[in-house]
């Protein structure tokens, strides 16, 4: 048993249900999830393509309503608070890495990394400063104010990772992010993923169905049939 | 050069060049004697009256004081002018031409305008989604679109009123039409211009006001 997890859940989800369309269309994607994620550790989600998996972390982003059930993230129950509130919360507290990345491609690399801060309101100056140090962190340092657009996919997914971790979050919410990559670039970000985001005060949510990528993460959870079938820890060279 | 006029003889001396207008009435210069023989018999044979004043005295002494003794509408050149603009518009099909293809252009250019910035808007959900999900309210989504509207819209409004005012200019100094510009049709235009900016700006910030940001994962 970790350490981490004999403090409270970071995220804490119950009996999540989650249904979409209406009728003779109607389709439940999630029949009541159980999910908790501690701080320090990377858990990765997986389970067939159409599961659900998106649908749960929308849900454990605060950015999909649910039909039933709660999330609590850092002691917050997301369903009460307000959508601005919601929305600003969002902002403080977690990051993003997509399959698509979603870079702005009108910025270079330093102002995508930039916009979680200019966000948060904190000055350009120092939001471009703190960009630039979050790029040397994932290895970028020479590609500071190039456009998406000239760089390769593999940087583009680290800028993202760098915009993703710039402001400190304490939620790393990431789907599929190296289904854009081929499988040696795949596990670079995933090094990287747990090497720069993985740290004692964030917990961090990979989902994906690359079993290339299992090993880099502390648990997998296992998503079937609109239920969490099974969560076990991954064995790890030197560290279990 | 002998002419006829109304089929009485007339003798031309002179043909002067004037400045053309929308209206095409030829227009003869002689004395009123002459005048009232060429025309036929009309209720009204005279409509103006030209004065001069003379050196020193305000044309607007003048025109008070005809008024004052003859009961009579004495203007200036100024007022004559906009009464006789003021006519043309209300009383000839010019007003209801012009009018229907401006009122045509405000909202072709409206529909257009809402258009082709709803559109770009659509192409750019995933980013405003990625920006929704870092936490950018819907505020300030907003403040963003109605940035670029009108960014683009005074842009729009200082090459549209600048090329119009070379153009006017331009055919007035070649002896065109009369052209004239005043800034309350400036500040009309403005107007117009900033409705039409915050219409287009309007519907998408409806659109992004129910974004789910859940769709930057898809
Ligand atoms: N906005 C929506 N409207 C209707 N149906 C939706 C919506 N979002 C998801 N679904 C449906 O919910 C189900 C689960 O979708 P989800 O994207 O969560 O799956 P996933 O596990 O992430 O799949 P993949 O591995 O392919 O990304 C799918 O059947 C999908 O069609
Ligand atoms: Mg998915």
């Amino acid at each position: 048993m970790m350490d981490s997890q004999a403090q409270p859940a970071a995220v804490r989800a119950r009996g999540i249900v989650k249904s979409f369309g209406t009728g003779d269309t109607k389709v439940t994607v999630l029949r009541g999830i159980d999910l908790d994620i501690y701080l320090g550790e990377m858990l990765l989600l997986v389970g067939e393509s159409g599961g659900g998996k998106t649908t749960l972390l929308s849900a454990i982003a605060g950015i999909l309503d649910i039909d039933d059930g709660n999330i609590d993230v850092l002691g917050v129950p997301l369903g009460e608070l307000p959508a601005g509130k919601r929305t600003t919360f969002r902002g403080q507290t977690m990051g993003f890495i997509y399959q698509q990345f979603n870079l702005l491609p009108a910025l270079t690399a330093a102002e995508n990394v930039a916009v979680p801060l200019l966000i948060q309101k904190i000055g350009r100056p120092e939001a471009l400063r703190r960009a630039r140090a979050m790029l040397d962190r994932v290895g970028l340092s020479d590609r500071a104010e190039f456009l998406p657009k000239n760089l390769s996919v593999g940087q583009q997914q680290r800028v993202a990772i760098a915009r993703a971790l710039v402001n400190e979050p304490r939620l790393l919410i990431c789907d599929e992010p190296t289904a854009a990559l081929d499988g040696p670039n795949g596990q670079k970000i995933m090094e990287l993923l747990r090497e720069v985001g993985r740290s004692p005060d964030r917990c961090v949510v990979v989902v994906t169905h690359d079993s290339r990528i299992f090993h880099f993460g502390d648990r997998l959870a296992r998503l079937t049939d609109g239920r969490i079938v099974s969560i076990e820890p991954i064995a790890r060279e030197g560290t279990a | 050069m002998v002419s006829s006029v109304n089929d009485k003889l007339a003798r031309v001396v002179a043909i002067a060049k004037t400045q053309k207008s929308f209206t095409n009435i030829p227009v003869v210069y002689t004395t009123y004697e002459r005048a009232i023989r060429y025309v036929p018999r009309e209720r009204r044979t005279l409509s103006y009256v030209l004065a001069k004043p003379k050196d020193g005295v305000p044309v607007e002494e003048v025109t008070r004081r005809i008024h004052e003794q003859t009961g009579l509408g004495a203007f200036t050149a100024e007022e004559f002018g906009w009464k006789t603009i003021g006519w043309v518009l209300k009383n000839t099909g010019i007003g209801i031409n012009f009018g229907t293809t401006i009122l045509l252009g405000f909202i072709v250019g409206m529909a257009i305008a809402g258009q082709t910035f709803y559109l770009f808007t659509v192409e750019n959900l995933r980013q405003f989604g990625a920006l929704k999900a870092m936490g950018t309210s819907t505020f300030t989504l907003a403040r963003m679109i109605l940035l670029q509207a009108f960014t683009v819209g005074l842009t729009g409004y200082g090459v549209g009123i600048g090329l119009a005012t070379v153009f006017g200019f331009l055919t007035a100094q070649s002896g065109g039409l009369p052209f004239i510009e005043t800034w309350q049709l400036l500040l009309l235009v403005l107007v117009a211009l900033l409705a039409i900016c915050t219409f287009s700006a309007l519907i998408s910030i409806i659109k992004l006001a129910r974004l789910e940001p859940a769709i930057v994962f898809r």
